[in-house]
């Protein structure tokens, strides 16, 4: 009984947990999306960081290609990274945030090789001497200096349906999507207390406010060396950084990110995509084609179910790499889950080996207690083989008796998970709206079709297989004695 | 010598047709082979289709042990039990579970299921041998026997007598040619006792083969033959005058050990 609870309730725990899962990723469109990059290197190692990819640019025709390829391809947005200097802050120059940016990912770069040095296999070890150790030392200084003048803007998503959705709650200004220089910013951007660098006291105060923006360079390591470019936006080959690329923007909506929230997009800022285009055009009226090539796509699927497919389909491709944060967080939920699974079944199945024990001694009690019944039945004509199926069926229907209290005791225990899950959402405040958004009310285990005839028959057969010895030791009794005492 | 004579009277009585159970040289020994319990025999024995034969004897004398025998619930240490034409003693245990669910018998203690009812236990009879159980003849057994009106009542409320009716009933059940009662007065008092000698008489006159262990001489007056048994030996065989229309048989001489 015991045995059948655990192995339902776990089975159908991870396949709920699952379930909503997926759920919560088909409600919102843009969860259900894959990142790809064009690259010439076909492999590479995380440990050597010279290895690390050098993209390519992306144009709309080698999406046109994809999509062909792949109907199940809905839409494909290019990812824009900003990374911004606000213009009127004490900086010295207009690289000033760029290169104070490039020098920190080389410094962590190298803190992250110098932690993988205590790789066990030493090949995946890292050369020391490669590394500057002044860079290491000034590592927090330089990280204070670039977070008390610099401003980190994510608007790598460009949907605004989807970060007004997340900051509901949180939403100071308009709502409705802006147009050309308009701009949707956060309030504190992560770390950055950009309100009190520009002297506001709450998110009210940046309405309106006109702030420049300089427009980025890409991280060098994406440069491969002399080769040349038109365009390349977002996270790639940088558009001509000799120019002043300050852009101006109105905000006209915040984004509190102060407050406690749901802030699990990748965006916190957001700007109108073709404003921003028109931007580095115009700061590179030199490039031949106009028609800016992007590092990275994001691709987005009908159905979660679709994902996998189309990521494997695009990493088969000659010279592109795909990756779905969605698919990886779901196997990394099922590995855990498969995990807690795997070792609840295992104390399932130790209940199920215990019950053995525990059948044999009920039904050797049985066969005592009925002694009488057998030698009866043996006089009236029962054959051997008649007493022993009689009771090898009734220890099979005790297994049959424990599955279905096994069976009712998980479907309660299920209802009372469901229960007080519902009462939590009901009651902390704001997860229910938070929830909502994901299309998510509430949680209850999913039972497969499959798991009721897989618990009967482990738990019919163990109780059978119990029954047998004792069965046999009833079909053995000798009616004689019995049959003449009272 | 009684071997010599044993043999004699077994081999002719192998070639009567009418003995429905033929015994020859039959044994049973009990224990181990270095401490042997010698519980019957050896015992010759024929005994008539449509007789009422009452095997006499003290506790421990092997009458229980011969009944065991005959009503294949026991197995000859040596010799054979034929009965119904069948041997017995080389017969499998699935073979022997079958004819007893053709003969019927009946105990001391009734032996009825506490579990189930009166019409139950008695279609048990039919159904432990895996049998369709005759349902209109179990009612029409209930009702020549007194007990229709508790066909649905639990054993456990009957009173002896009505238990040991019930216990004939479902011995009946089947329509055996022979119906092997053990001791079936031993627990009922005068009056009950009384009643189920008249049935058995009853059942005897229709022409079923009884034979009655019992350490009681109460039903020699209605038996055909009555054997006395000592020391798991027949010591005395009492042909009496038939009353029942079964075929006549010649009288037999009686046998010493």
């Amino acid at each position: 009984m015991i045995g059948v609870w655990a192995i339902t309730l776990t089975t159908g725990l991870s396949i709920g947990l699952r379930d909503t899962l997926i759920q919560a990723i088909n409600s919102r469109p843009e969860a259900r999306f894959l990142q790809i990059y064009k690259t010439s290197a076909t492999e590479f190692a995380f440990t050597d960081f010279n290895s690390i990819p050098k993209f390519e640019g992306i144009s709309e025709a080698d999406i046109e290609d994809l999509k062909a390829d792949n109907p199940e391809i809905v839409s494909a947005l290019p990812s824009i990274a900003g990374r911004f200097a606000v213009r009127g802050f004490d900086t010295p120059d207009s690289l000033y945030c760029n290169t104070l940016y490039n020098q920190l990912g080389r410094i962590q770069s190298q803190t992250t090789a110098q932690s993988l040095n205590s790789a066990a296999d030493p090949s995946q070890r890292i050369d020391p001497s490669t590394f500057n150790p002044e860079d290491i030392a000034n590592f927090s200084a330089l990280q204070q200096e670039y977070s008390n003048n610099c401003v980190d803007l994510l608007v790598t998503r460009n949907d605004f349906d989807y970060l007004y959705n997340i900051n509901r709650s949180n939403w100071y200004g308009q709502t409705e999507e802006p147009t050309g220089n308009q701009i949707v910013l956060c309030y504190t951007c992560g770390s950055v207390q950009l309100a009190q660098q520009l002297g506001v006291d709450s998110p009210e105060d940046l309405l309106g406010r006109e702030i420049g923006f300089e427009l980025i360079e890409a991280p060098e390591q994406y440069v491969f060396e002399g080769e040349e470019y038109d365009i390349i936006a977002g996270t790639g080959r940088p558009i001509s950084i000799e120019q002043e690329n300050v852009t101006n923007f109105e905000v006209v909506a915040v984004v509190d990110d102060s407050q406690p929230g749901l802030s699990v997009g990748f965006s916190n800022a957001y700007i109108p995509p073709d404003y921003f285009l028109e931007s580095i055009r115009a700061a590179n009226p030199e490039a031949e084609n106009q028609e800016p090539l992007f590092v990275e796509y994001s691709l987005f699927v009908e159905d979660f179910s679709q994902l996998e497919e189309v990521t494997d389909s695009i990493n088969d491709r000659e010279g592109y790499l795909a990756t779905a944060l969605v698919l990886i967080l779901v196997s990394a939920i099922n590995n855990l889950f498969l995990g807690l699974t795997v070792v609840l079944s295992m104390l399932g199945f130790i209940a199920f080996v215990a019950s053995i024990f525990g059948i044999i001694t009920v039904m050797f009690i049985s066969v005592l207690e009925r002694k009488k019944e057998i030698g009866v039945l043996k006089s009236l004509g029962a054959r051997d083989r008649d007493i022993f199926l009689q009771f090898l069926f009734e220890s099979g229907l005790l297994g049959v008796v424990g599955w279905m209290f096994g069976m009712l005791l998980a479907i309660a225990t299920s209802l009372l998970i469901q229960l007080i899950v519902s009462i939590a959402i009901n009651n902390i405040d704001g997860l229910k709206d938070g929830l909502a958004v994901l299309n998510i009310d509430g949680f209850a285990p999913v039972f497969p079709w499959w798991i009721y005839p897989t618990t009967f028959a482990l738990a019919v057969f163990f109780t059978s297989v119990s029954g047998i010895v004792p069965s046999f030791s009833a079909a053995r009794q000798n009616p004689v004695e019995v049959l003449r005492s009272e | 010598m009684h071997n010599t004579f044993d043999k004699a009277n077994s081999t002719k009585h192998s070639k009567d047709m009418t003995h429905i159970i033929e015994v020859k040289g039959a044994t049973k020994v009990y224990g181990t082979s270095a401490n042997p319990i010698n519980a019957l025999g050896p015992v010759d024995l024929g005994i008539d289709e449509g007789s009422f034969t009452v095997i006499l004897g003290r506790s421990g004398s092997g009458k229980s042990t011969l009944l065991n025998l005959l009503a294949g619930l026991d197995k000859p240490t040596q010799g054979t039990v034929h009965v119904l034409e069948k041997d017995l003693s080389k017969a499998s245990s699935p073979k022997l579970a079958k004819y007893r669910g053709d003969i019927g018998i009946i105990f001391q203690f009734y032996n009825l299921l506490p579990n189930l009812n009166v019409t139950e236990n008695i279609m048990m009879g039919q159904w432990a041998s895996g049998g369709k159980a005759d349902k209109e003849y179990a009612q029409e057994l209930m009702k020549k026997f007194g007990i229709e009106h508790r066909m649905n009542a639990n054993v456990k409320t009957l009173s002896g007598g009505e238990k040991q009716r019930v216990a004939i009933c479902r011995a009946l059940i089947g329509k055996p040619k022979i119906l092997f009662c053990d001791e079936p007065t031993g627990a009922l008092d005068s009056q009950n006792e009384i009643q189920v000698k008249d049935i058995l008489q009853e059942l005897h006159q229709e022409g079923l083969t009884i034979v009655l262990v019992t350490h009681a001489d109460v039903f020699s007056d209605i038996a055909d033959c009555v054997l006395h048994m000592k020391d798991g030996r027949i010591v005395e065989n009492i042909k009496k005058k038939s009353m029942s229309p079964a075929p006549s048989k010649q009288p037999k001489k009686v046998t010493t050990v």
